[in-house]
């Protein structure tokens, strides 16, 4: 069985119903939805094909570990993962930005440590686990002057914020 | 109900944006605060968190909470004394001091000396100093809910333990082998105002003097000492051993089994939910096994030995568990054999045959895997210190079995 669904550039996606439900909101809307094609205003046809690409190869996994939100959670990322994720800054935001929108509540959930749901999704793991990582593995090692380069940031501290900032953090420069 | 924060609701430069481009396509995307307080949320190198508090005034909100709410000073880190001076400066300012929620510290007269051989030859000691001035930086911690000390310089007293601003300590972890240290007196510290939150304790004192010097209190003061604790985690036989004579205490860890924690286990197995015993030998297994009928709610057992080299004979060494099938959830047990996910998995399988109610299994060894339980067996990866001995006790199994119910 299958349905359709309908990015915001208007491109129609044929989807296995075990693929599809792998994201929460169209699980949600397809039971609402019958037999009429799922809209998806805020996701364009090459972030969706990504995304889908991503729920037909986990298809079959379990659902997600749990993360409990400590610290020592890690940035390891699977070999395939890997390769799916690499992909430009622009896509990559796309990506975690599209899945942030497909299945919002749990990731906040995770991101504020209380306990989320047990229905996580392949799609939550995409923007939870594989994009926000490879995010953080670019910022380690940086700068401030780098990380704003990176990510187009603005600096909006004034000079005299700078230096009290630095001298706040001055006992970490000897760890 | 508030999800995001007060000062993450004020106008950014790193403002929301529509999922799709619906502005200038020359402008390049950004994400939402709330999805970059998630990233950053991965980034556990501290330089790079210090460097992302320089990056912009949001980022300097988001990181900064991430940054101090659990600081966790691995020894020798700092590694001078001028940097614990800026440490202290730093967590005693208003804004820090709110935030630091954890707090964890080596300390090492390596690193809190600055000059261990001074003129003439002579030792040239600044733990003192140094221990004053992080005593008041950590009196003004408000709200502290655990603490770790681990120390081994030459002289400390600790004295700020009784006095710490926080009312909501609920961990407290103080182990010290000064060599020139006066042992503290833990009546005097357990029934300070800021101990009566405390649930998880332990408290080793290796110095001259600490063991059975101290006096056992009267029962006029019991009353006041600790009056919720539920866990204790003992390194060694210790002198607040009165303790568990005092309060139903529920978790017990322990890095030794002797005679007198065996009569204790005895008197509170009807009540312990949690068992773990770091450095068993097969005789304490043994005993455990016989006594397993009266631990009738033992929820997490640790540590187990398998009773040879290969891990199919685990499951042998569990009959002698059968007693405990119907409430154990999660048990710890030694590997020393790293082993592939097929082979970790058969013998999930087989230790689920006898603990039917089993939802973690902890394997202690060469691996940092954990396997969980929700429909079906997830092997997860955790930091190896997460696992064991004190934080597993004090929340570090809390945090893995309640997502799991």
């Amino acid at each position: 069985m299958s349905i359709t669904i309908v990015t915001s550039d208007n491109e129609q996606f044929c989807v296995e119903k075990l693929v599809a439900q792998r994201i929460a909101l169209i699980e949600d809307m397809v039971e609402n939805a019958g037999d009429r094609p799922i809209p998806l205003p805020n996701v364009t046809a090459s972030v969706l094909r990504k995304i889908l690409e991503y729920c037909e190869h986990h298809k079959n996994d379990p659902l997600p570990p749990y993360d409990d939100g400590s610290r020592s959670r890690t940035t390891h990322i699977s070999e395939w993962d890997q390769k799916f994720i690499t992909v430009d800054q622009e896509m990559l935001f796309e990506i975690i930005l599209a899945a942030n929108y497909l299945e919002m509540k749990p990731l906040l959930y995770v991101r504020l440590n209380v306990p989320r749901v047990q229905c996580l999704t392949a799609c939550n793991a995409v923007a939870g686990d594989i994009g926000c990582k490879t995010v953080a593995n670019m910022i380690k090692g940086k700068s401030p002057e780098e990380i704003r380069k990176l990510f187009n940031i603005v600096n909006n501290f004034t000079p005299e914020e700078e230096a009290q900032i630095r001298k706040e953090a001055e006992w970490a420069e000897d760890r | 109900m508030h999800l995001v924060p007060r000062f993450l609701q004020r106008p950014l430069h790193t403002q929301k944006r529509q999922v799709t481009r619906q502005t200038n396509p020359n402008v390049p995307l950004q994400l939402p605060v709330e999805l970059w307080e998630y990233i950053i949320s991965y980034v556990d190198a501290f330089a790079t968190l210090m460097a992302l508090c320089g990056v912009s005034r949001t980022f300097y909100h988001l990181t900064r909470r991430i940054a101090y709410t659990s600081l966790d000073l691995r020894p020798g880190r700092p590694q001078s004394m001028g940097a614990y001076r800026s440490l202290c400066a730093t967590i005693s300012l208003p804004e820090y001091s709110r935030l630091v929620v954890s707090l964890s510290l080596v300390l090492n007269p390596l690193y809190t000396c600055e000059t261990l051989l001074g003129l003439r030859g002579r030792w040239n000691c600044d733990c003192l100093q140094w221990e004053s001035m992080l005593g008041d930086a950590v009196t003004q911690l408000s709200n502290l809910q655990s603490l770790e000390v681990r120390c081994s310089a030459h002289h400390a007293k600790h004295t700020y333990l009784a006095n710490l601003s926080s009312r909501q300590l609920q961990r407290l972890r103080l182990v010290c082998s000064c060599l020139g240290g006066t042992p503290l007196d833990p009546i005097h510290v357990l029934s300070a105002p800021c101990m009566q939150s405390l649930n998880h304790l332990c408290w080793e004192q290796i110095l001259p003097g600490a063991q059975g010097a101290q006096p056992i209190p009267t029962p006029g003061q019991r009353s006041d000492i600790v009056p919720n604790l539920v866990s204790i985690w003992l390194e060694m036989p210790t002198e607040i051993g009165w303790l568990l004579d005092q309060r139903p205490v529920r978790r017990l860890g322990s890095s030794f089994l002797d005679q007198a924690l065996y009569g204790q286990i005895r008197r509170h197995a009807e009540n312990i939910t949690y068992l773990d015993i770091e450095f068993s030998y097969p005789s304490h297994q043994t005993w455990i096994a016989t006594i397993s009928p009266s631990l009738k709610n033992l929820r997490h057992l640790g540590c187990l030995l398998p009773d040879s080299d290969t891990s199919l004979r685990l499951p042998y060494n569990l009959e002698g568990f059968r007693a405990l099938a119907q409430t154990l959830e999660s048990l710890r047990f030694h590997d020393k054999h790293e082993r592939n996910y097929t082979e970790q998995r058969r013998m999930i399988d087989s230790i689920q045959g006898s603990f039917p109610k089993l939802r973690l299994v902890i394997p202690n060894g060469i691996s940092e895997w954990i396997w969980c339980r929700t429909s079906t067996w997830v092997r997860q990866e955790r930091s190896r210190d997460s696992l064991r001995g004190w934080r597993l006790l004090s929340g570090g199994l809390d945090n893995l079995l309640s997502p799991i119910a």
